[in-house]
């Protein structure tokens, strides 16, 4: 095989590749040949160094950004996932941890609002009833309004907890596919 | 030697030689297989990669015999990667010394 044999055919094992990019590195190989010929090698001395078209090319695809394969399979990118996940551990305890909380203590202290919303009328109203505390009429009156308030605002809760719990696992996921890199 | 293994050995050394200085392909290429056995060819994918995230950028420069070389030059990125990945190495290194420093002890 000669210089011209060899990137004709890299060439030909280079087609998925857009033409821009394809002339782009046979020309690195090229001036790579002119080099090693310049340097008093020949054809073949050169050629040997570099490896057949067949792992040239092998190589050129799988260094592709876009192929999975390589994001998957290098020692680097394990390190990076690994560094990753210990600045997504740092950032969420520190920034997401405590407002998270927050947000989850208040959303839970939300259920007593409805817990008095719907029995403390309940409580006046028996003790009009039993005791003769106050209006029975009104009294009552408060347990509808309560009871009505209380239901909606339970089904309100519990609309909002569903978006939360979506939002949180969001968020989640978030952070595996970043360090998955995907 | 693990194929992925030494891409990522060829990555370090390439990363070490351009920060030493400017170099274009071939004289890179000359540079790592007087040290390492290394199919040459697997050395401008590398060079794309490393490029296209970044870490180097290229420039072609005249030369007096032939036609203008494509000279790569690392750039703040890749200097702070390259740090990263030598210390890498230096820990990566010592603790395989050490394990078979401690293996071959008994023998």
């Amino acid at each position: 095989m000669n210089k011209d044999q060899y990137l004709k055919e890299l060439k030909q094992l280079l087609a998925p590749l857009s033409k821009v990019e394809r002339d782009e590195i046979l020309y690195d190989y090229r001036e790579h040949f002119d080099n090693g010929l310049r340097d008093g090698k020949t054809d073949l001395e050169v050629i040997n160094e570099l490896g057949s078209p067949e792992e040239v090319a092998e190589n050129v695809l799988e260094e592709l950004p876009n192929s999975k394969k390589s994001i998957h399979n290098t020692n680097t990118d394990l390190v990076r996932m690994v560094v990753l996940s210990i600045v997504l551990i740092f950032i969420n305890i520190i920034f997401v941890l405590a407002p998270l909380i927050g947000i989850i203590t208040a959303y839970f202290g939300l259920y007593s609002v409805v817990v008095t919303l719907i029995f403390s009328p309940m409580v006046l109203f028996f003790n009009a009833i039993v005791n003769g505390v106050g209006s029975i009429l009104i009294s009552f009156f408060l347990v509808g309004v309560g009871l009505s308030l209380g239901v909606l605002v339970l089904l309100g809760l519990l609309w909002l907890g569903k978006w939360l719990f979506r939002l949180i696992k969001m968020y989640i996921n978030f952070n595996v596919r970043l360090v998955r890199g995907y | 030697m693990n194929t992925q293994f030494k891409k990522g050995i060829l990555e370090l050394c390439v990363l070490v030689l351009i920060y030493k200085k400017d170099q274009y392909g071939y004289e890179l290429a000359q540079n790592i297989s007087d040290n390492i056995d290394l199919a040459e060819g697997s050395l401008y994918p590398l060079l794309r990669r490393l490029t296209k995230e970044g870490y180097c950028t290229t420039y072609l420069a005249e030369s007096k015999e032939g036609p203008p070389r494509k000279y790569y030059r690392l750039t703040d990125k890749g200097k702070q990667y390259m740090d990263f990945l030598v210390s890498e190495w230096e820990l990566f290194s010592i603790n395989v010394n050490l394990l078979i420093k401690e293996a071959l002890k008994d023998e």
